[in-house]
């Protein structure tokens, strides 16, 4: 770190290598001489180059003295082993904020790209018996990256694989041929088979893939739900069930694939019977392409007793005590934000994996049962 | 957008109809006005370029007695149809009720910018009659609700006292914004308080033994004002300087065995610090009223929960709340969380991240084993004599 007083000119400079790819974030000690209400920019440039790469202005208001401050860059894909510099500007004429370079020259990049988000979900899934594979390096960052593109969409998605390795991880039989139906953007399903490469995993999607996976235990088929022969070992539907006309002949043909003996897991908006005929809830509903408010208890239970299956665990998911606040902070992050702060926002939304039965989508908007189906 | 009310300064100067044209004749112009509200944070103003390109201008708030440049921001105008332009700069803290001067001025060469205010403007007021001509917005950057965040911990004494003080709303609302921004530890501790405070009844006179930098007493203080506090020597300075209903006493209660009424003592990670924590504990049950209240923070690291439990039973106190404080799978990300985001917090993301704090109160059935930092408990001194 070079350490220059500021003034009109850069408040401090450095270089660094990245040792990784998706580099997000530079992290720099700095020091604010007063409580000041300007802004900083930090510039990372390529070395040798001259125009920024990227650029992070922050607000420094609320700094006094000497603090780790974390400037979050648009994603550079391919920056591993390459070499950057940086440079922070403070505004004209304030001049109170500069680079602390007093750590023994010390590197201050922090790239936040993290191999722990790729075993994040590990003690869900292992949560039984199950022995899980080390996660290879050449899978590293394609587990991660399918993590963050789910939590980057700011939707349900992250929240939906969580629970449904919960409900894996309940099932201590081993599992070699999975089937997802009504697979949207097949994040979910390529985590599941980088994660469990022993099984093979179909996916039937309902919106045409645009990202390939290299997973090579899955497969994409675009085809409508055939007739089924009982063949797989775990069959699962994400939020999707809503989405059909005829919910109950959808849930037979979702049954008819499970191997007697073996594991049917669905995931769907919650509504109770009273909020199911409610006018204002059904149409929004309807909004979203939905056919239905969503699904008690009762209900989906009631559909897994119909079709010969044994509940092994329901509860309800996407509590509002955590979600909505959550929303309201991931809509006001910029992308780049988003990316340094992936793994706090993933570990924190597991506190949705939880032991209850919401009775009302005012305090859960989903449900999620496992069942097993009868042998004879 | 989003960030709270519209309010109107009625004593801008006012020039309907006639537009007033910054250039080489006119390169300055400037307006006293008296702020509405507190944390004042934009200006709109209507803008017209009266030449191509649009022309550039630079908007100052001057302090109103001593004409120094509070905030500095460039301002552009679009076209010469003209349009609002809204110049946000950084919050003015305690800005309501004093007097301000916005300047607007150009470097002087070219015509350049044309500013008037019309009647246009009364479509964005809230208040005042429909004949009224309303020419310069303010918009507060607090919302007006945000300190009342964690009223529904205190239901209890918020049906006594639903409304906060105008006075004191900025307060709560900057105690707020400092633990969200700053001290996420304190605005956990600050909660945990409240809930505890809400267990307790008719509480006037409050001792704090300290152990913090004063702000969750301010809050208290503040939000209700039937409440006296106290605070010794272990509470910082900074936070309780200068308010009203706090009193300072420059003695360090938990080594003084000395007896008082209060109605709730309060010692937050003060106890286990002392020299001998047992003698310490017994001093500040010797603190409150029989039938007051003793309210015990501390980290694990310093108590055990078996004997603090023992200390409320020799000291002739019912335990009416038994808790853990700072559950890690909540605090840690939360923490990293905040520390991503900008350091000026908008409001929803402030009431936000105290409703994620919330869940620590009553922490769900979640999966996996808990990781807790501290605890806390609130015994009630049994009235009538020790035989």
């Amino acid at each position: 770190v070079v350490n220059e007083r500021a003034g009109s000119g850069p408040a401090g400079g450095g270089r660094f290598r990245a040792d990784r790819d998706f580099l997000v974030g530079v992290s720099v000690p700095v020091r604010t001489d007063a409580p000041s209400e300007e802004t900083a920019t930090l510039e990372v440039v390529e070395a040798g180059g001259s125009s920024p790469a990227r650029q992070s202005r922050r607000s420094i208001r609320d700094l006094v003295g000497e603090s780790w401050q974390l400037f979050p860059i648009e994603a550079i894909p391919d920056s591993s082993g390459r070499e950057f510099e940086f440079r922070l500007v403070g505004e004209p004429e304030a001049g109170s904020i500069r680079l602390v370079g007093d750590h023994g020259g010390a590197s201050t990049s922090r790239p936040v790209y993290t191999p722990a988000l790729a075993r994040l979900l590990d003690p869900c899934l292992a949560r039984g018996r199950r022995r899980l594979p080390e996660v290879p390096e050449s899978l590293e960052r394609y587990l991660d990256r399918v993590l963050s593109e789910s939590l980057a969409l700011r939707g349900y998605g992250f929240l939906d694989l969580a629970h449904l390795a919960d409900a894996i991880g309940r099932i201590s039989e081993p599992m070699l041929s999975v089937l997802s139906v009504g697979a949207a953007t097949g994040y979910a399903e390529a985590f599941l088979a980088g994660r469990l490469p022993d099984a093979s995993l179909d996916a039937l999607h309902s919106a045409p893939q645009t990202v390939a996976f290299p997973m090579p235990n899955l497969r994409f088929d675009p085809a409508p739900l055939p007739e089924g022969s009982a063949q797989y070992d775990l069959v699962f539907s994400l939020s999707s069930l809503q989405r059909l006309e005829d919910p109950g002949a959808a849930f037979r043909r979702l049954a008819a694939h499970v191997k007697p003996g073996k594991f049917l897991y669905v995931s769907a908006p919650l509504a109770s019977a009273e909020e199911q005929r409610d006018p204002q809830r059904r149409e929004a509903a309807r909004q979203f392409g939905h056919q239905t408010a969503g699904f008690s208890f009762e209900d989906l239970e009631g559909m897994f007793e119909a079709n010969g299956f044994d509940v092994i665990h329901s509860s309800s998911m996407f509590h509002l005590d955590l979600v909505l606040p959550l929303r309201h902070i991931l809509e006001s992050m910029s992308r780049a934000e988003l990316e340094c702060a992936v793994l706090p926002i993933a570990r924190l939304l597991l506190w949705d994996l939880r032991d209850e039965k919401a009775a009302s989508a005012l305090h859960a908007e989903g449900l999620r049962v496992l069942g097993r189906m009868r042998e004879a | 957008v989003g960030l709270g009310d519209l309010v109107i300064a009625h004593d801008v100067t006012r020039h309907s109809g006639t537009p007033i044209t910054l250039g080489p004749a006119c390169p300055r112009l400037t307006r006293p006005f008296v702020a509405r509200d507190d944390r004042l944070t934009a200006l709109s103003i209507w803008l017209a370029a009266s030449a191509e390109p649009a022309a550039s201008a630079a908007f100052s708030l001057l302090d109103g007695d001593e004409e120094r440049v509070i905030r500095r921001v460039p301002v552009r105008a679009q076209g010469p149809a003209g349009s609002w332009v809204r110049i946000p700069f950084e919050p003015v803290a305690g800005s309501r009720g004093k007097s301000f001067r916005l300047l607007l001025e150009t470097n002087g060469g070219g015509p350049g910018l044309a500013l008037w205010t019309s009647r246009r403007t009364a479509t964005l007021g809230e208040d005042g009659g429909p004949g009224e001509e309303r020419h310069l917005c303010f918009r507060t950057h607090y919302r007006r609700d945000t300190h009342a965040v964690v009223d529904p911990l205190l239901s209890r004494y918020v049906r006594a006292y639903p409304e906060t003080p105008i006075l004191e709303r900025e307060t709560l609302h900057e105690i707020l914004r400092h633990g969200v921004c700053r001290d996420q530890p304190m605005l956990l501790q600050l909660l945990h308080l409240l809930e505890a405070l809400n267990r307790t009844q008719r509480v006037r006179r409050v001792l704090s033994l300290g152990g913090g930098s004063g702000h969750r007493e301010a809050y208290v203080a503040a939000r209700f004002p039937e409440m006296r506090l106290d605070v010794d020597r272990g509470v910082g300075a900074g936070a309780v300087a200068d308010r009203a209903r706090v009193r300072r006493i420059d003695v360090d209660m938990v080594e003084s065995p000395e007896e008082a009424s209060y109605d709730l003592v309060v010692s937050i990670g003060r106890i286990g610090r002392a020299a001998d924590p047992r003698t310490a504990f017994r001093n500040a049950a010797a603190k409150t009223r029989p039938g007051g209240w003793l309210y015990v923070s501390e980290p694990a690291s310093a108590m055990d929960r078996r004997l603090l439990r023992d200390d409320f039973a020799a000291s002739r106190y019912d335990l009416v709340l038994e808790g853990e404080i700072g559950d890690a799978r909540l605090e840690e990300p939360l923490q990293a969380l905040r520390e991503t985001l900008d350091a000026d917090a908008s409001e929803r993301e402030i009431v936000s991240f105290v409703r994620l704090l919330q869940l620590d109160l009553a922490p769900p059935n979640v999966e996996g084993p808990p990781s807790r930092g501290g605890i806390k408990a609130l015994g009630r001194r049994r009235a009538g004599y020790a035989w």
